[in-house]
């Protein structure tokens, strides 16, 4: 997923590109590597066994004796250092090698969104990397930043890798924004409606991502102040999510709509994000929070927003872009299946959860008593689980597929606005034979109506 | 273009290193931060074992090879500085490092400051890396002066 701006980027912005750069592969190996080291702790004595967010004092030496928290730790560090350098790498790229005509003002937004996120990683990763150092200093040199027995705090912990770790939701949804942000007009034939909007909404989730990591920790019993404060901020990212919502339906509104498997993706994660992120207010609220915290709404709110949103999103990039990126188009039947075995097995998953949780389920449990009334909701969930796993199959033999005797997509399959669309697909090694000229946002729609072209 | 436009808005590698250092300085921030949170529990021991004197002339002669490089031609030559010196030790820890690879001497002095010498002289040299350095090494100043600050010098209040 982190790997995908770096191709698709060096397309959008057509310069001598930056698939050759030393950063790029230090950045991907870097990354692979932190990736080996986590799973070879499977190898090596044990998973880490503490949770995806690694909470001390679990993690302590003490209650976690094995290696799989050092894994955890080199792993994480090591990824982190990759992706930050990817990140330089991007926002460099974006901020400085841009080919004459394109200002920042009309670069594709996702090449916006993956500016963003380069920002936001720059931001958060430095702070799970101190939390890591620190829980490596615990744990190998009998340090006590976390242990509450030798003077130290445990909250500290979740105080910076939520630090970390809310900025790191937006880093994953913001890419599949991006992607969708350039789906939807193609595939409405118009321009996006409030590009503007679209771009600067995201500075304002960037913005305030950084200031609502303690709505992850409201029943760690911060204070009815602190409470207060992060509640108030994580209602306010709704703002300029809602503007980006807003602006994806009225670019839809009135055009001429191609419902291709790529833009029934995207119009899924419309529908889709929108519940994970009402779901997520209701949670920004404290009591409500309260009294489902740890619990199965939990789980339901993240996997409409990281399933209904991220993983449809990128399904609908992978539909749009295949093409350019093998030269064969993707297979619109199987894409058909694909789109609707999805998304009816997610939300057959997913949303009964939102009971279950609102019953008591709680999180992180591998059974529970028959008495609790939970069996035929979970079953729902478990049959949505194998139809999911169904729509991933048909997604895989699609690729197979579609790689071996897909139909020839040709330069611009999709009747498209953007540069990349202008190159051979696949692409030249260089991308592009000349550096093509850029008169407004949509620059192969200029060239291809010189008397429709975009205002600016 | 008709206005100059600032260094760092042509310069892709100054902007590289620029946000490098604005990330690291996050990393060093939340350090800190955890450091000041335990003050108070290991302010005993820090003013007990802390030698606030002898850091203080150390510190100077980092504060030195950082103002070194101000007001001299820093393209080129304090880059060439740092490349060679980088060369000469790395050389110095490398072999270091082979004498430590003979197990009687590693024996003999295994978890000793020899180590300790050894692995800074490749760490500490070989980390500093190309155009990198001149910035980086600022920064580093920059950072030294807040650790100075909060754990030296917090120990006389």
């Amino acid at each position: 997923m982190r790997s995908w701006p770096h191709r698709k980027n060096a397309f959008s912005i057509p310069k001598p590109s930056i698939r050759l750069s030393p950063c790029t592969a230090l950045s991907f190996w870097l990354s692979l590597a932190g990736g080996i080291v986590l799973y070879f702790s499977f190898l090596a004595g044990g998973a880490p066994d503490t949770g995806w967010f690694s909470y001390a004092p679990l993690a302590e030496r003490a209650f976690a004796p094995g290696t799989g928290v050092d894994y955890y730790i080199v792993g994480l560090a090591v990824n982190g250092a990759g992706t930050i350098i990817g990140a330089i790498n991007l926002a460099v790229t974006i901020l400085l090698m841009r080919c004459p005509g394109m200002a920042i003002s009309r670069v594709p937004l996702f090449v916006w969104m993956t500016l963003i996120t380069s920002i936001l990683i720059l931001g958060a990763y430095p702070a799970l990397t101190a939390a890591l150092v620190m829980l490596l200093v615990d744990r190998g040199l009998g340090g006590h930043f976390f242990d509450p027995a030798g003077g130290g705090q445990a909250v500290l912990w979740q105080h910076l890798f939520w630090f970390f770790g809310h900025p790191e939701v937006y880093i994953m949804i913001l890419p599949a924004m991006g992607m969708i942000s350039e789906v939807i007009p193609v595939f409405s034939r118009k321009p996006i409606f409030g590009y503007a909007f679209v771009a600067g909404s995201s500075v304002a989730i960037a913005f305030l991502s950084f200031g609502v990591w303690a709505h992850h920790m409201f029943a760690v019993g911060l204070g009815d102040t602190e409470n207060a404060i992060f509640s108030a901020t994580s209602m306010l990212i709704a703002i300029p999510t809602g503007v980006k919502i807003f602006n994806w339906i009225a670019t839809m509104i009135g055009g001429r709509l191609r419902m291709t498997t790529a833009m029934l993706f995207a119009v899924g994660f419309i529908a889709m994000f929108v519940i994970g992120g009402l779901s997520g207010v209701s949670l920004a609220v404290v009591p409500i929070d309260l009294a489902v915290t740890d619990s199965y709404y939990v789980v339901a709110h993240l996997h409409y927003v990281l399933f209904g949103g991220t993983m449809l999103g990128i399904f609908a990039g992978a539909y749009y872009w295949f093409p350019k990126m093998t030269g064969r188009l993707l297979g619109e039947v199987l894409g058909r299946w694909h789109f609707w075995t999805a998304f009816v097995g997610l939300n057959l998953t997913f949303l009964p959860q939102h009971w279950l949780g609102a019953v008591g389920m709680p999180r992180r449990v591998f059974t529970y008593a028959a008495d609790t009334g939970w069996g035929p909701l979970n079953l729902i969930s478990t049959i949505g689980a194998a139809i999911l796993a169904i729509a991933i199959a048909i997604f895989f033999v699609n690729v197979v597929r579609s790689l071996r005797s897909g139909e020839i997509a040709g330069d611009d399959p999709w009747d498209a606005f953007t540069l990349e669309w202008s190159t051979t697909s696949p692409p030249l090694p260089e991308n592009f034979a000349t550096i093509p000229a850029v008169t407004g946002r949509r620059p192969l729609w200029d060239r291809k109506h010189p008397e429709l072209r975009d205002a600016r | 273009m008709i206005a100059a436009r600032p260094a760092v808005a042509t310069n892709r590698t100054l902007l590289g290193v620029v946000i490098f250092i604005a990330s690291e300085s996050i990393f060093f921030l939340a350090i800190v931060l955890a450091y000041i949170a335990y003050r108070e529990a290991g302010l005993a021991t820090a003013k007990a074992t802390l030698d606030l004197g002898r850091t203080a002339i150390f510190s100077l002669a980092l504060f030195g090879s950082s103002a070194t490089m101000i007001g001299g031609r820093l393209r080129m030559t304090t880059a060439m500085l740092f490349a060679v010196g980088f060369i000469a030790m790395f050389v110095i820890g490398g072999l270091s490092g082979v004498s430590l690879a003979v197990v009687p001497i590693d024996l003999a002095v295994t978890d000793s400051y020899y180590v300790v010498a050894h692995l800074h002289y490749v760490l500490f040299g070989g980390t500093m890396l190309g155009i990198f350095v001149g910035m980086y090494w600022h920064f580093v100043d920059a950072v030294w002066v807040v650790v100075f600050s909060v754990v030296y010098l917090g120990t006389l209040l």
